[in-house]
């Protein structure tokens, strides 16, 4: 007898099955009503180049769950490998299983391949699917009802995906038992089929009563699956994901990861930003679909782990659930989204880190949105905390967003006993060092600012700074949604640029290298722009900086600021220089890298106050003390300054400092002024 | 118009229960010294309702040649509208080259008015007035940009050369009983039509503690400090000193003073004997309201605080540990 | 209801102390380098007393400044507050006009921008501190004038005003048109909202020079500035130090016994 079996061995009338290829129907029918509700946003730019190519780079990380199982970042804790497991398991679970019975189907009325060898293969697979389904099912179950961590809610929705689906295995791998049970003695390639194999010894059954359980379980199989293919399309929205998903991938912004998108004709508008749902982009909205509720965005949202009411996947559960409001009644506006579903406090906790953004298996986009509500809440609506009034009047009145008598220096106070070249005295220099706000006008900042500076001029790179008539880069301005100070701030900023024919910018700052690198593009200003840690991590690897001894052994921790890390996957560069540094051992936070916890400062919110909760840089300051570090070392001046408060605020200052890459570097240089002389003699 | 113009006219001030007000003494002091410079009369107007002829006779003691009294009931409460019309009367009349008044809740306001009304200059919150040997003109000295820089002015030809006098900045000179001068009389009474602001209410402020203009003593904090709490070890320095308790603007605006008692160039201006100022820089418009103080003395960890380069006394440290034992000394040393 | 608010722009006080510098041949302060003039302070708080009737009564506010070009930031943070109409008139004088001049200019410029109920200003300017110019345009415009105020109200038609005096404040009332000069006890200004500064950055700022609104300076300044200096302290700061800092707090308050300062 050959290797294989039959189809539709036992059942009658099986043909008709083949009518759920009619169930594409419903499919289509579910993604067209889903389609109407994102319909409900604003058309978004058209198809870019590379797109395609995202796609394909998407799809492959999504085969390989990238973003479940950590693959190339750093190793998941045990609890999240789990989740990502799970999810693996049931995904290529069930991708064998669907496989399986396509080629079954081809098989029987196409081209008839499955004899021999390729089916005992298939058939092996199949059983594979089924256990890893399974196995995945069961870790879900146990996850859900027995763990319970704290970030899934628990609704019917999810009990009745697992029953659905569990069934599902089990009724197939019955089926199969029953069926090898009634073909008893089995063939032994049936021993393939192990599992069905396995059942069918329980099942001591009599022929007859088997071909009718056989044929009645094989009904409901299909059932089964039609019934969770409908609720797929009607219910979900656990299940949908599986539609949605990719094509969100598909969509996905094209944006540099550090970008937020500008508004288009901002001088005409006469409102701005998201206050409800039909102010965001489809694509945006498109977002709140794909999202499944699991939960990995709070679990890392610094806001959330402090104890602030922001929770990201709350923000996007509301959002969904104002969006099918909206598709259902046209008419319904109040409440608005921005500020009362979302709240305020909300909408300001947000530090925009984007570890929530790092995390999200299927690509949803956090921080656009809480922005894009930022921007109707500061210049539509004028609703903002009173810390950001004063920063938003600061930049219109003073033009940096430091308010107060606090900031005693003038901008170009740093500049007192050295030597620099001012842009637009010397003609030849195409390289600008960019000081910013922070690294001019707050004391500790400036010390950081001259240290890099007696770095540069010591490995002979030339550069000119601007002085006194430093603007702001535009940063603060943009993050708390001001978007109008920003383009206005850009625009002036890159006439002076082209002006003075600046190619190269060197900052200390991520966030002005964030948003001179990606942002001023958008407004036609291209420059070639470095970090520091970048700039200096070459300079030593060219041998243009004299290490010289460390005074002594030091443990180190390097905390990774999210807008050079997660914004700019900049990650190896700073460790890189670390490592070149004698005498510093260097030990990792437990939340380091992509998984880096915030310090609490970006997103403007160095300039607010935070009352509720803990603050989150006393958080990652205890952290760093842990490791048992007599140093910790950042590449950004408000990470400076959220480890020094939280250093003084805890009193851990006799244990634990807070240093910038270049001062830690300068200890082991021991640069001298004569150095800087000779160099600058010798050219 | 110059020529024309002669002697020093100085308007007084009364108190509610119907003496001279010190600033009254102060102008008579300074009145008198131009007076004698330039050769010519010092006269007071003093306007009010019942005014005994003591008054008077107090002026002329503390210096005056000539007392023009204005007693009208209209007088009896100050009334801009109504003091501005008497004074500019009698300076049409008398045509002093020299008008002088305190800088002081009325002399402020009325000054301006007097000086559009009659046509005279006017500096206001003079600190220092001489006469300049050469020209003949009255120098006046004034504090300007908050008090970092000094202004000397002068009245070429608009006549009188007016000034307000700041407060405890010019000496009063000596009773002398035997001196001898005139009283005159003046018709003060004035159509309706001209006053137009009516007086509702005065109503007084109750204040707890020492005032910070009358302080002789001033202990204030600064955004140092760092928490509304962190203020009670001020309080209780200036109760142990026996003074008041002053905050800089970025304290109250962090709430961690209430604002009655900022001081600085919206707040207020003080010249206190003792002027402590504590865990605070010295901001430029903080430095408008205290640089009147003859001594200060600064706590400060940072020492670049630019308060320490206009302190006469100073600490570098943090206030939370240098005001404990200096509390206690003090209080040992102020209990012997 | 149209309410004019008068206003200054002046060097920013929020400088270090260190950095201030003036030009002693000029008679000028040297704002530092990179600095950008602001409104000045007590007229910020003159524009947030407009708007708070403005926000009762329903009144238009017009901020009027005399000054070189850059003064229009002046007015456009006014307009960020919330003001209606911003008009700059232009005046660069090599001197600065004393307080009868800026007096004299602003009054024609009021008459020019036509009928007013109230005129605000701040009680004195944050640069020269002369605390006339409020009085002598009431003078000028022959209206009533009330001073250091730190409540403004309306009732009844007329404007009841709060000044500030020595012991607490006087309640006084005047009829329509007034002028009023704002004290600093008037309470915090408001900060500029998203959509003022939307619109202070779009807005058309009415100008005007002197011969638009009829002003003839000759014969109009009363004083000059014979002299501008910094007062140099001589007083060096004596730094009390010890050992331990209790024994350093007692060593100063000994030495403030022994000079007799307590």
């Amino acid at each position: 007898m050959e290797i294989s079996r039959e189809a539709f061995w036992n059942i009658q009338y099986g043909r008709p099955v083949y009518l759920g290829m009619l169930l594409l129907l419903p499919i289509c029918y579910s993604i067209y009503r889903r389609y109407r509700l994102w319909s409900l946003g604003k058309p978004v730019e058209k198809l870019e180049k590379g797109r395609l190519g995202s796609f394909i780079t998407g799809a492959a990380k999504i085969l390989i769950h990238k973003r479940l199982l950590g693959i190339g970042s750093i190793p998941s804790s045990p609890k999240e490998l789990y989740a990502g497991i799970m999810h693996a398991l049931i995904f290529a679970g069930m991708l064998l299983l669907l496989l399986v019975t396509l080629l079954l189907a081809v098989h029987e009325d196409f081209v008839p391949f499955m004899h021999g060898v390729p089916y005992l293969i298939i058939s092996f697979l199949g059983e594979l699917g089924g256990i890893f389904a399974f196995a995945g099912l069961v870790m879900a179950v146990i996850r859900r009802y027995i763990r319970k961590p704290e970030r899934l809610d628990n609704t019917l929705d999810d009990s009745l995906t697992l029953v659905l689906l569990l069934l599902l295995i089990i009724t197939g791998f019955v089926i199969e038992g029953l069926r090898i049970s009634a073909t008893i003695p089995a063939p032994p390639w049936e021993r393939w089929s192990f599992v069905g194999f396995a059942l069918a010894e329980i099942f001591g059954l009599e022929k007859v009563s088997l071909l009718r359980w056989h044929k009645w379980i094989w009904w409901l199989h299909v059932g089964i699956f039609y019934g969770t293919v409908i609720y797929l399309c009607f219910s979900f929205p656990k299940l949908f994901h599986i539609i949605v998903s990719p094509i969100n991938i598909f969509f996905c912004s094209l944006r540099p990861k550090g970008a937020l998108a500008p508004i288009a004709n901002i001088e005409d508008a006469e409102t701005f930003g998201a206050s409800d749902i039909d102010d965001f982009t489809w694509k945006q909205l498109l977002d709140l679909d794909a999202c499944t509720n699991c939960g990995r965005c709070q679990d890392s949202c610094p806001a959330y782990i402090s104890g602030k009411t922001l929770s990201p996947k709350r923000v996007i559960r509301d959002m969904k659930v104002r969006m099918e409001e909206r598709g259902s009644k046209q008419s319904v506006k109040s409440p608005a989204l921005a500020g009362e579903i979302i709240k305020d406090d909300d909408i300001w906790s947000c530090t925009t880190c984007r570890s929530c953004q790092e995390v999200c298996p299927v690509f949803v986009e956090h921080v656009d949105k809480i922005v894009e509500m930022r921007r109707n809440l500061t210049m539509t609506q004028s609703r903002m905390p009173e810390a950001v009034q004063l920063m938003v009047g600061n930049l219109f009145s003073r033009g940096h967003p430091w308010t107060g008598a606090q900031y005693m220096r003038l901008k170009g106070d740093w500049m007192d006993g050295l030597e620099l070249n001012i842009l637009g005295k010397e003609k030849n220099i195409d390289t600008l060092l960019w000081v910013g706000c922070t690294g001019a006008l707050a004391d500790r900042n400036a010390d950081v600012t001259r240290s890099l500076v007696k770095i540069l001029q010591s490995a002979g790179v030339d550069f000119t700074v601007m002085g006194a008539e430093e603007p702001c880069c535009g940063d603060p301005a943009r993050r708390i949604g001001f978007e109008i100070l920003f383009a206005e701030q850009v625009q002036q900023n890159i006439e002076i640029f082209h002006k003075h024919n600046v190619k190269r910018i060197i900052t200390a700052c991520p966030h002005c290298f964030n948003t001179i690198k990606n942002e001023y593009r958008q407004f036609g200003g291209d420059f070639e722009v470095l970090h520091h840690s970048q700039l200096l991590a070459r300079l030593l690897r060219d041998g243009k900086l004299k290490i010289t001894g460390g005074e002594r052994r030091r443990r180190v921790t390097y905390h990774d600021s999210c807008y050079l890390g997660r914004y700019n996957d900049i990650y190896y560069e700073p460790r890189d220089i670390l490592s070149h540094l004698p005498r510093i051992e260097t030990v990792e936070m437990p939340r380091f890298g992509q998984r880096a916890l915030c310090c609490g400062g970006g997103g403007g919110r160095i300039w607010m106050e935070e009352p509720v909760g803990t603050k989150i840089n006393r958080i990652r300051t205890e952290e760093a003390f842990k490791t048992g570090s007599e140093v910790v070392v950042t590449a950004c001046p408000f990470c400076l300054q959220m480890f020094d408060e939280g250093i003084r605020a805890k009193e851990l200052d006799k244990d634990l400092k807070v240093m910038d890459l270049v001062e830690l570097v300068e200890t082991s240089m021991a640069v001298s002024g004569e150095e800087i002389q000779k160099r600058r003699e010798t050219g | 118009m110059i020529a024309e113009s002669k002697g020093v006219m100085i308007c007084a001030e009364l108190v509610v229960n119907g003496g001279l007000a010190a600033i009254s003494m102060e102008l008579l002091g300074v009145g008198r010294n131009l007076a004698d410079n330039l050769g010519e009369e010092l006269s007071v107007l003093l306007m009010g309702s019942e005014i005994g002829p003591s008054l008077s006779l107090e002026a002329i003691a503390c210096g005056a040649d000539r007392v023009y009294v204005a007693d009208n009931p209209l007088l009896s409460l100050y009334n801009s509208d109504v003091y501005t019309e008497v004074a500019a009367k009698v300076c049409r009349q008398v045509k002093p080259s020299i008008m002088l008044l305190g800088q002081t809740d009325m002399g402020r306001d009325i000054a301006p008015r007097l000086a559009a009304r009659i046509g005279g200059g006017l500096a206001m919150d003079c600190i220092d007035l001489s006469i300049d040997h050469e020209t003949g003109l009255m120098l006046q000295t004034r504090p300007v940009f908050g008090g970092n820089a000094r202004a000397v002015m002068v009245t070429p030809t608009a006549r009188p050369q007016m000034a307000t006098i700041r407060p405890k900045t010019m000496p009063p000179i000596g009773r002398d009983e035997t001196r001898q001068g005139d009283v005159v009389s003046v018709e003060a009474s004035m159509e309706e039509s001209v006053i137009k602001t009516e007086i509702i209410e005065i109503v007084q402020e109750e204040v707890t503690g020492v005032k910070l203009e009358e302080a002789d003593i001033i202990v204030t904090g600064g955004r140092g400090i760092g928490s509304a709490e962190g203020f009670e070890i001020i309080r209780e320095l200036s109760q142990v000193l026996g003074g008041a308790v002053g905050a800089t603007r970025a304290a109250c605006d962090e709430g961690m003073a209430p604002a009655p008692i900022q001081v600085g160039q919206t707040g207020k201006i003080v010249s206190p004997n003792l002027y402590i100022a504590i865990a605070l820089s010295g901001a430029v418009q903080h430095l408008a309201g205290c640089s009147g103080s003859k001594h200060i003395v600064a706590i400060n960890t940072d020492p670049e605080a630019y308060i320490f380069k206009v302190a006469e006394f100073g600490i570098i440290g943090n206030y939370k540990e240098v005001l404990p034992p200096l509390i206690e000394k003090c209080r040992e040393l102020l209990a012997q | 209801m149209n309410i004019i608010v008068c206003i200054k722009q002046v060097p920013d006080p929020e400088i270090p102390p260190a950095r201030f510098q003036i030009d002693p041949e000029g008679k000028k302060v040297l704002p530092p380098e990179g600095v950008a003039p602001v409104i000045s302070v007590f007229d910020e708080r003159a524009v947030e007393v407009a708007l708070r009737l403005k926000d009762k009564h329903q009144a238009k506010v017009t901020v009027i400044t005399i000054g070189p070009p850059a003064a229009k930031k002046a007015v456009r943070y006014a307009l960020s507050m919330g003001a209606d109409t911003g008009i700059h008139v232009q005046q660069d004088m090599v001197e600065e006009p004393d307080s009868f001049e800026s007096a004299h200019i602003l009054a024609r410029a009021i008459e020019k921008a036509g009928e007013y109920s109230l005129i605000l200003c701040g009680r004195q300017a944050a640069d020269w501190d002369a605390g006339q110019v409020g009085s002598i345009i009431a003078e000028n415009l022959g209206i009533p004038v009330l001073t250091v105020a730190r409540k403004v109200d309306l009732i009844d038609g007329k404007w009841r005003v709060e000044s500030v005096i020595q012991d607490g404040y006087r309640i006084m009332q005047t009829p329509m048109p007034a002028l009023v000069t704002v004290s600093s006890e008037i309470g915090l200004p408001r900060l500029p909202t998203g959509i003022g500064i939307i619109k202070a950055t779009k807005a058309k700022i009415i100008e005007w020079s002197l011969n638009d609104i009829g002003a003839d300076l000759s014969g109009i300044r009363r004083s000059e500035i014979l002299k501008l200096y910094i007062p140099v302290r001589e007083a060096k700061c004596h730094i009390v130090e010890a050992d331990t800092v209790p024994e350093a707090a007692q060593k100063l308050a000994l030495r403030l016994r022994e000079v007799k300062i307590i």
